[in-house]
């Protein structure tokens, strides 16, 4: 049997159970002759291989008149627009409702030759959607880390920065401490040779203030540079690097301290 | 490596230098120190230099110029007579600093100094040597037999030293010493005894001419013959010698110790070869020569006449009171006679410094030349200086100068007239 002759058969069974059931009821007729004239329009479809346009013909007919050999022109509509999933389960629904119909024999025929390529499909879309799951799920991993690794390096950078403003500022007072030690160191000679008290008093005390703040201003810049120097070294990454030199000058010991990032 | 060089620092000039150490009120040099490689020292006031020697001899003066012109007077002989600074038992041979000294050794000899200015210079010269110290001397035989002293010199800004001898004995053995088993003959003027003497050997050319203070005052001294000894009380321990063409003088005085079991003995104001101001006692020869010594004195310089210098001698003497006022009270003292500090030396062991509190002191009185005061403020922690106010005074006119944390002594360069008052405060 061809397709072609199974799309008529199903007309010739709507048109068979039209002619006595005239008299049994006035709605019934009407729809039965709606599916028939919507069969032909799908068969027409079909034979133009328009099958999406044939399947919502049969739909529709099917819809008004429940006849299962309809369900089989879905599937073959499905069949012949390769979508063999909903194809065999349109053959299968057909058998269920119709085990004996005319088409049943070749539904069965269409089932067989279905069934190994559905399943190959579902293994393979299945496989497809593990892998598909398993690539989301390495996209996770690495997303996290890369997070991870995004708020580590600001994190880095954040610290490296304070300790950038605490070497930097550290050395600036330290630099102004040894401005006022220099100034007391100066006015040191000036108190040698105060020969008025009073004058002493005026210039040691002078002397004093600024011999502690160049003492208070050591221990805060050293203070900040060294915590400046413990973020710096703790914060960089694999390409930085912190330099430290020393040297004698005249005015004492010159810490110098670079790093680059 | 990415460039991206955040600071470079030069942080510390901090972490190598040195401590900032201020150093201590020293004041304008009245009076200069100076010690050499030698342990010599000399003191130095702007018209007289003392200088003390260093070795291992005895460190008592051997030289003393006033005007760049050394005044003392230096022996060629051991015998009796005086040379340089220091001690004589006539016959024996003389403790002197003078090199040539007669063969006489120190068994031990100290130089310290107590003050080195800037105001107030004072060394203290210790010295101990057996009696059978000199070479072929038959004085006294045993070699425990021995004698220490010690003279205090205590040099002012205006050139006035005090000085304060004290010599002791040491005979464990009761060694019997005769003045006719000395290698040196007796003294012509005193057969049969030892003469005792602190003095000071004047050079008869550079101080050629000599005065006693007298009974009439300073206004009217006393000529006397240099080289001819007088045998003369007071007045006339005190006596003024006066430079070529009256350029300077030297007054000298010397406070009779209060030791009655000697004398009444004649100070000799000049003995020997050369003009000596010396403070004796004559002792007769017993069997055991043990005696106290203990005396001081004063020089006075001067470069106008010898009635100025004998007057400043007279108020070492008899000096006037320096009233002290502070919130606990009204005191008065007299500056110490062994060293010429109001509230020196009291002799006896004493602490010197005059106690006041820590607020205002107040100085009133009559010191009728520059002075000198030694103050002890009370209460707890160092006394960085001392500052002092009077009316009208230019800067310079006094000098404080640290003893210890709490204990200054003030040199001021004025007289106090009635009425001047003078506000030191510690500070």
């Amino acid at each position: 049997m061809t397709v072609r002759s199974l799309a008529i058969l199903a007309v010739f069974a709507l048109v068979a159970t039209l002619a006595p059931g005239a008299a049994q009821a006035q709605a019934e007729p009407d729809a039965r002759a709606q599916a028939a004239a919507h069969v032909r329009q799908g068969q027409a479809f079909f034979e133009h291989r328009d099958f999406d346009r044939a399947l919502a013909e049969y739909q529709t007919a099917l819809d008004l008149s429940a006849e299962p050999s309809l369900i089989f022109n879905i599937a073959l509509c499905h069949d012949r627009a390769n979508r063999p999933e909903e194809a065999l389960r349109m053959f299968q629904r057909y058998l269920e409702l119709a085990p004996d119909g005319s088409v049943a024999e070749e539904a069965r025929g269409d089932v067989a030759r279905l069934t190994p390529i559905v399943e190959k499909i579902v293994a393979d879309r299945e496989a497809e959607q593990a892998r598909q799951r398993e690539a989301a799920a390495q996209r996770t991993d690495a997303d996290q880390r890369a997070e991870v690794a995004l708020r580590t390096a600001a994190a880095a950078n954040r610290r490296a920065r304070i300790a950038r403003y605490l070497i930097v500022g550290g050395g600036m007072v330290a630099a102004a401490g040894g401005v006022a030690y220099y100034l007391a160191n100066q006015h040191l000679d000036r108190v040698a040779v105060d020969y008025d008290p009073a004058q002493y008093l005026d210039d040691r005390h002078g002397v004093l203030v600024e011999r502690n703040v160049a003492y208070g201003a050591y221990a805060v810049g050293g203070v900040a540079i060294a915590a400046g120097l413990v973020l710096a070294l703790t914060a960089r990454g694999a390409d930085d690097g912190a330099r430290l030199s020393a040297a004698i000058t005249p005015g004492g010991a010159a810490l110098s301290v670079a790093w680059s990032r | 490596m990415r460039l991206g060089l955040a600071a470079s620092i030069t942080a510390a000039s901090a972490l190598g230098s040195a401590c900032l150490d201020i150093p201590e009120f020293r004041g304008s040099t009245k009076v200069g120190y100076s010690k050499d490689m030698a342990g010599a020292i000399t003191v130095a006031t702007p018209d007289v230099t003392l200088h003390f020697p260093g070795g291992s001899g005895f460190h008592l003066p051997d030289q003393l110029k006033l005007l760049s012109v050394d005044v003392m007077g230096h022996a060629s002989s051991p015998c009796w007579g005086a040379s340089g600074t220091g001690f004589a038992v006539t016959p024996m041979p003389r403790v002197s600093g003078d090199p040539v000294d007669g063969g006489v050794t120190a068994s031990d000899s100290a130089l310290e100094a107590n003050m080195t200015g800037p105001a107030v210079v004072q060394l203290t010269a210790t010295w101990s040597t057996r009696w059978s110290f000199a070479a072929g001397s038959t004085c006294s035989t045993s070699t425990r037999h021995s004698s220490g002293g010690s003279s205090t010199f205590t040099v002012f800004p205006d050139g006035h030293i005090v000085r304060h001898d004290v010599l002791t004995e040491n005979n464990p053995d009761m060694e019997q010493v005769m003045t006719e088993r000395c290698t040196c003959a007796d003294m012509p003027s005193a057969p049969d005894a030892f003469i005792l003497s602190s003095y000071w050997a004047f050079d008869r050319q550079a101080l050629p001419t000599l005065f006693g203070l007298g009974d009439s005052g300073p206004s009217s001294p006393d000529p006397l013959m240099p080289g001819k000894m007088y045998g003369v009380t007071a007045p006339y321990d005190t006596v003024c010698f006066d430079g070529p063409d009256d350029d300077y003088q030297v007054a000298s005085t010397w406070v009779r110790p209060p030791r009655p079991d000697h004398g009444p003995i004649p100070n000799a104001a000049a003995v020997g070869f050369d003009t000596v101001v010396s403070h004796d006692v004559q002792k007769a020869a017993t069997p055991m020569l043990d005696f106290p010594w203990d005396v001081h004195g004063a020089l006075f310089f001067e470069r106008s006449n010898c009635t100025a210098a004998l007057k400043r001698a007279i108020d070492y003497t008899a000096p006037q009171a320096l009233m002290i006022s502070t919130a606990s009270g009204t005191m008065s003292s007299l500056p110490s006679a062994l060293d010429g500090i109001y509230g020196g030396d009291p002799g006896g062991g004493g602490r010197p410094g005059i106690e006041v509190s820590d607020g205002t002191t107040t100085l009133s009185g009559g010191p009728s030349g520059p002075f000198v005061v030694w103050l002890k403020f009370s209460g707890s922690g160092s006394v960085i200086v001392p500052t002092a106010t009077r009316p009208g005074a230019a800067i310079g006119w006094y000098v404080p100068q640290r003893v210890r944390d709490r204990e200054w002594l003030i040199w001021v360069q004025d007289a106090l007239q009635p009425g001047d008052t003078i506000t030191v405060r510690p500070n």
